[in-house]
């Protein structure tokens, strides 16, 4: 009797595991490009500064310093 | 100048084949230990890089900041950098210097700061770009050194004017180089 009750039990509880599957994720052909982090190449020049340009937020407190190129 | 005592703790080859020179000194004012690097690249350009010895490990070590509210320290800091310099000009007389000034966390969040940031990823003018740029551009005579900004990267470049196969058309492809390198 005890078996009985434990096994339709087990059953049951089993046929509930068994409909909580996980969906199957299919793979998607032809995805999207742009959902891909692209590179993205850039040309970058620099500015020569100026005597001006360097003197604009420059203190005449301070002086340039010496080199030794020797 | 007021700067920190340094020592020459020789040179090392990086991974990629790089002649690096370390120097190391100590912060008395904030007791914390420095590094830098002085990484020897093409046509005489040597790119100045420290961090703390504390953050050597770290991949985040050129972005991180000392919480130290002194700015002396930073001052002496700078002026000791300044001091290799002149180190290095007695070594190689054409040295040419560059740097880049590494956006601290805040600037490399695109949330935060998403204007500066560019499309291969570099950001411009840090808060470590502007500082370091007025300070070259406080010391450093025009009459030895051309000063190149590329404030869309946050690298500056002083280049030597005794180093004449340097020109800037060559700086700004070598630059581009490095660039695309480092970040496609």
């Amino acid at each position: 009797m005890y078996y009985q009750v434990f096994d339709e039990a087990k059953k049951h509880l089993m046929k509930r595991i068994f409909k909580i599957h996980p969906k199957k994720v299919k793979p998607v052909a032809n995805r999207p490009i742009n959902d891909k982090a692209a590179s993205v190449k850039i040309i970058h020049t620099g500015r020569v500064l100026s005597v001006d340009d360097i003197n604009k937020n420059r203190s005449s407190k301070y002086s340039y310093l010496v080199f030794d190129f020797s | 100048m007021n700067a920190y005592e340094f020592t020459d703790n020789g040179s090392r080859i990086d991974s990629e084949g790089v002649k690096v020179d370390v120097f190391a000194f100590h912060g008395t004012l904030v007791n914390q230990r420095y590094i830098v690097e002085v990484l020897h690249l093409k046509h005489d350009i040597y790119i100045l890089q420290f961090f703390l010895k504390n953050h050597r490990l770290s991949g985040n070590r050129f972005n991180m900041l000392l919480n130290a509210n002194n700015k002396t320290h930073v001052f002496y800091v700078l002026n000791t950098i300044v001091n290799i310099i002149e180190i290095i000009i007695k070594r190689n007389s054409l040295a040419s210097f560059g740097f880049m000034g590494a956006p601290i966390r805040k600037e490399t969040s695109k949330k935060l700061n998403l204007r500066n940031i560019n499309l291969d990823g570099t950001i411009k003018n840090t808060k470590r770009f502007s500082t370091y740029s007025m300070y070259v551009k406080r010391y450093f005579p025009p009459t030895l050194f051309t000063h190149i900004d590329y404030e869309d990267t946050s690298c500056y470049l002083l280049k030597n004017n005794k180093n004449i196969y340097l020109t800037k058309e060559i700086a700004d492809q070598y630059l581009n180089e490095i660039i695309s390198s480092k970040y496609n």
